[in-house]
């Protein structure tokens, strides 16, 4: 069932046993799980079918540390959430990406990739993605790993037969939860706001937080300031250790033959460190993304190298005319170390239309993360060169040990950490459950419980925790 | 005869951007040696192993 407003919800009578708030990868995973074990569940959305300026005002914020994206611009607010402006690319995280690694801060999931395994093609199959394929080292120090690009499924259109023709889940639109109600053990309430004004509230035996990954540490932060910390009792780690993936252009490549590189069907190639090459440097795990540019690149490229490796530039040249030599854009996205400084704030001074003060977010990378792009990219230049598989130039800004470059991508839009997953609640908020810390009934969906970042675009491991978060919610209200 | 005039265009090019190569200062930057051992360095931003330079 979908019902435009919280005032028709009411009127339908429905009783839900849970209510999901938010309607993007997470909150639809969990609540179809839900819907699918017979839970009767409703899902609040905040936005509606379409994206208005209105509603995006909400997600107006400010950022101070390092450059980063406007916060109404890096997240979008309506049914679907997130899944209506990602670009679909895929990779579930590597099983070293869970484990503790002592040259890394805080890191150390309480879960395994194995934990995850059962759900995994539940997220493929919400996705639109067939199994991955393990990963090929090319030498002791690099992988070969691969990315799929989902079609780019808008959640809100694939599932909105499923949401209207099921009487077990109500879809609740233009219903905002403005904070959580609670008495130390457990939530009683959600506050909603609904078209401009208060809406009253909406009881239910469990809620799962589900509002992306700036906005659930907000949500609770002004939830626990306004219940006196009864809504997140141990909030020691709250809204802290947030985390990008930081995504420059740091380097080109000559290829001396395209064949000898696996390239997927948009022209591009993934590659990744082995775990013992991020052991032996200290450093965290990255993925570099080879883009093939026009011919025209390969002749300048050569042209270029015949300033500094004169042999090697005539030998290039001489394979030319085969069109085997090939020319490549280097992009480098890489893990963020999970830090408490990195966090998010309430701004009091600045309030959204229904009186929550606006996110001040506080994000720098660090020493590990400038590390981890210059050796990263020195290793995988090192394979090229040691394999003759071509030779690699970096852009003057990582040779010159400049500041990062303020024209390109910067980072992912992927908003992690906050709400983080582990088992010591000095630097956690959730378990290995998704539960929060010290709360009966409040659970929290997204990859705002990522304990550490990985390297691959977030969607499809959150979207596997959150249908495991579903599963075991819905054993858990049935026992 | 236009595939070796062709070459013979390119190679003059590569003469040509050679001449300008010995003007330049070699500014190579040893780097630690990969797990498979070979010796590479930076020069003129080119990651390039030591034998490329010779």
């Amino acid at each position: 069932m979908i019902f435009p407003d919280i005032e028709s919800f009411r009127s339908s009578g429905f009783q839900p046993r849970a209510c999901v708030i938010g309607s993007g990868p997470a909150g639809m995973a969990v609540t179809l799980q839900l819907a699918k074990a017979g839970i009767p569940v409703v899902m609040l959305e905040a936005g509606s079918d379409e994206v208005t300026e209105e509603s995006q005002d909400f997600y107006r914020g400010s950022v101070d540390g390092d450059p980063y994206f406007d916060l109404d611009v890096t997240r979008i607010r309506l049914l679907g959430g997130c899944s209506n402006h990602w670009a679909g690319w895929c990779r579930e995280m590597d099983a070293h990406d869970f484990e503790k690694r002592a040259w890394i801060p805080n890191s150390g999931w309480p879960i395994t990739r194995k934990d995850l395994e059962q759900w995994f093609d539940a997220a493929r199959d919400m996705l639109d993605l067939v199994p991955f394929r393990a990963n090929q080292p090319i030498s002791d120090d690099i992988d070969w790993v691969q990315l799929i690009k989902s079609p780019a499924v808008h959640l809100g259109d694939k599932y909105r037969a499923f949401l209207k023709d099921n009487p077990g889940v109500a879809l609740v639109l233009n219903t905002m939860v403005t904070d959580l109600e609670g008495d130390g053990t457990k939530v009683t309430a959600a506050n909603l706001w609904s078209r401009g004004k208060a809406a009253g509230a909406i009881a239910a035996d469990h809620f799962v937080v589900c509002t992306g990954g700036l906005e659930n540490s907000r949500l609770l932060l002004w939830s626990n300031e306004k219940t006196n910390g009864t809504v997140v009792p141990k909030a020691a780690a709250l809204g802290k250790y947030w985390m990008e993936h930081p995504q420059f252009e740091p380097a080109v490549a000559l290829l001396f033959d395209e064949n000898a590189f696996e390239w997927d069907a948009t022209g591009e190639a993934f590659y990744s460190p082995s775990p013992a090459a991020m052991e032996r440097l200290g450093i965290m795990n990255f993925g570099v993304r080879l883009i093939r540019s026009p011919y025209q690149g390969v002749k300048k490229l050569v042209a270029d190298l015949a300033c500094y490796a004169p042999d090697v530039s005539e030998w290039v040249a001489d394979g030319m005319g085969a069109h085997l030599r090939c020319a490549a854009h280097i992009y480098l996205g890489w893990e963020q170390a999970p830090e408490a400084h990195n966090h998010i704030s309430l701004d009091a001074a600045n309030r959204d239309a229904a009186g929550i003060p606006r996110i001040a977010l506080h994000w720098r990378k660090g020493e590990l993360e400038r590390r981890t792009m210059e050796e990263g990219l020195t290793l995988f230049g090192q394979t090229l060169a040691a394999k003759d598989l071509g030779r690699l130039r970096f852009e003057d800004w990582v040779t010159n040990t400049e500041d990062y470059p303020k024209d390109q991508e910067i980072a992912g839009h992927h908003h992690m950490g906050g709400t983080r997953m582990g088992t010591d609640p000095a630097v956690s908020v959730v378990d290995a459950d998704c539960k929060v810390h010290g709360m009966a009934n409040l659970w929290i969906g997204g990859s705002s419980v990522f304990t550490t970042s990985g390297q691959c675009n977030p969607t499809t491991t959150l979207t596997t925790i959150a249908h495991r978060l579903g599963d075991h919610l819905a054993r858990t209200i049935k026992a | 005869m236009k595939t070796f005039l062709t070459r013979m265009t390119r190679r003059r090019l590569l003469l040509s951007l050679l001449t300008l190569a010995a003007f330049k200062q070699f500014k190579g930057q040893a780097l630690a040696a990969p797990a498979n051992g070979d010796e590479t360095v930076i020069s003129g931003g080119w990651l390039l192993k030591k034998s490329d330079l010779r």
